[in-house]
């Protein structure tokens, strides 16, 4: 997607009044297939007028969430309800929840607004919001184009406006930032922004972590179907506390020296992140070893770094497509 | 559930596949019309059983060929449900209506009206057919009401088509298996069943009971009982469809 076709626009409609309860809540939810439980006696809520990121590795078990979350899948056990309610049990549900999993794709002989018709008759919504959520994603000149010959970018624009087709009070997204462009990933986080802003509620995966510390309110983070941690963005990111970077051509001899002293080391070639030990006693135990260093600096605590140190993992293989390769995990690493 | 049918229509009209069907079973229609017309009358004719087309029951019997039409019906019924699996519109279609039987129940209607049109146009293109023959020769063509009623009765002996290859592919997710199989039952399976054993031929589906409605036979159900039979059969497939549909987990 280049920059001339970038969706814009703002969220439609004014603020919606705040129920009673969470938009989403997630009680206990098990969901086994065969031997392997892809989900496991999760609980989460989502609290309304906030974005809230949806974390975890490849397989933790985010998209069998959401989908049964939507009414897509049956859990094993527990249960999960949207505003108040079942999925199944809200009437003219397009118009209360909007979705986009990676999984919702539309015909590709179909027109996407043709597509997009059809979903609001299925809907029964009207036919005017047909062409308002196509201005909205800036969609308008490529509606009569077959959905076949739409790029990744174009058909992410396309589900966003399915999405968006019954001007929901809350959004379930999977992924959305797959496949758009940089400026398109930067609409989107300020249409989410705006979304929330108007007291609407929006739950959101996306491997794209960078994007998800400025978007987001509170983030649930799960791995291996298990829930991590839930909260604010800030107290997470803060719980895991900032590391020391430390770079040496003789990083051995420095890693057994900070273990003796009860710090935590992970390596990476010739540099090492060091937690539980100061900074300032890093620089002595290098002077007192007699080891050379070629840098040392305090790094506050990203999002990405509390993820890896949460969930032990990699961030998703897709980020492969978007940004450059995570780290690999250090041979050596301590837990 | 009137507008879920709509959908379901305009799912249908809003992409290619129904064209090339239709203009399939038209051209299966018109080459086995122009065939037995051209050999009409012929000593081998004759002795294959084909009468000289020249009654009012002639004709009707000649407008019933257009139900090969229904074998396309049959086709485009069996896509409406895969197709969904196939291009993973599915998720789409429930996230609309998640108590899901109803989508199964429009796709079902959907497809008998859309069945029902290429039965239409299978039953008038034999009676064009014939019409012309008789123009040429300077004759009118003799017309009744029973010619109507054929024309109806292959339009609805076709929406019987549409309506369980719909039932069908919501019971099956693979449409390559779906299309093979409603093919394979309709083609050579109930064939051989009536061949092996023809008192059963008034029960199976297609060549029986979707027979009943437009075909005088004795071997046939009256077509009363052949469309009791026809909607006993669609609700069967269809709660089928239904059951398999609410059990399974949406990809």
């Amino acid at each position: 997607m280049n920059g001339s076709d970038r969706p814009a626009g703002a969220v439609d409609g004014g603020a919606v009044e705040g129920g009673v309860g969470p938009a989403v809540e997630v009680r206990g939810l098990t969901k086994r297939f065969g031997d392997i439980d892809a989900v496991q006696s999760l609980s989460f809520s989502v609290p309304r007028g906030q974005v809230t990121g949806f974390l975890g590795p490849n397989g933790a078990g985010k998209t069998t969430t959401m989908r049964i979350v939507l009414g897509l899948a049956a859990p094993t056990e527990g249960e999960a309800r949207v505003l108040g309610v079942p999925y199944a049990a809200l009437p003219r549900p397009l118009a209360r929840i909007g979705a986009m999993l990676e999984t919702t794709g539309a015909h590709p002989g179909r027109s996407g607004r043709d597509h997009l018709r059809i979903a609001a008759m299925s809907g029964d919504l009207p036919a005017s919001r047909v062409d308002a959520v196509l201005d909205q994603v800036a969609m308008r000149d490529y509606a009569d184009r077959k959905v076949g010959g739409y790029s990744s970018g174009m058909r992410q624009r396309l589900g966003m406006a399915t999405a968006l087709l019954g001007d929901p009070e809350v959004l379930v997204l999977d992924e959305p930032g797959n496949g758009l462009d940089p400026a398109g990933v930067a609409w989107l986080r300020e249409f989410l922004r705006a979304f929330a802003g108007a007291g609407r509620t929006v739950l959101v995966s996306s491997h794209l972590l960078a994007e998800m510390s400025q978007t987001v309110d509170r983030l649930v983070v799960i791995d291996r179907g298990r829930l991590v941690v839930e909260g604010p963005v800030d107290a997470i990111t803060s719980s895991v506390g900032d590391d020391v970077v430390v770079r040496s051509p003789d990083p051995a001899r420095l890693v057994a020296a900070i273990a003796a002293e009860g710090g935590t080391v992970s390596a990476s070639g010739d540099s090492l992140s060091v937690t539980g030990v100061p900074i300032e006693r890093i620089g002595e135990i290098a002077a007192k070893e007699g080891v050379i260093l070629h840098e040392l600096r305090r790094r506050e605590a990203t999002l990405e770094q509390a993820f890896l140190r949460l969930t032990g993992s990699g961030v998703d293989e897709a980020q492969a497509a978007d940004e450059p390769p995570p780290i690999p995990p250090p041979p050596e690493a301590s837990p | 559930m009137i507008r879920l049918v709509r959908v379901e229509v305009a799912k249908v009209r809003t992409t290619r596949m129904w064209i090339g069907l239709l203009l399939g079973a038209a051209a299966l229609v018109t080459l086995g019309a122009v065939a037995t017309l051209a050999i009409e009358g012929s000593d081998e004719a004759t002795q294959a059983g084909l009468r000289p087309i020249e009654t009012v029951e002639d004709v009707r019997d000649f407008v019933y060929t257009g139900s090969i039409a229904g074998v396309l019906a049959l086709v485009l019924g069996a896509t409406t449900m895969t197709n969904e699996h196939r291009h993973r519109t599915l998720a789409g279609t429930f996230l609309a209506t998640p108590t899901r039987w109803p989508v199964i129940g429009a796709k079902v209607i959907g497809s008998g009206v859309v069945g029902f049109v290429f039965g239409v146009i299978g039953g008038l293109i034999p009676l064009v057919a014939v019409a012309v023959r008789f123009a040429v020769r300077g004759e009118a063509v003799p017309l009744g009401i029973s010619v109507a009623l054929a024309v109806g009765g292959v339009g609805v002996s076709c929406a019987f088509s549409g309506a369980m290859g719909a039932a069908v592919g919501a019971a099956l997710r693979s449409q390559l298996i779906a299309i093979i199989g409603v093919l394979g039952w309709a083609l050579v399976v109930e064939p051989l069943i009536g061949g092996l054993v023809p008192d059963a031929l008034r029960w199976l589906p297609f060549s029986g009971v979707g027979s009943s409605l437009g075909q005088q036979s004795p071997d046939l159900f009256s077509p009363a009982v052949g469309a009791a039979l026809m909607a006993a059969y669609v609700g069967a497939a269809t709660a089928t469809g239904v059951v398999l549909t609410l059990r399974r987990d949406v990809d």
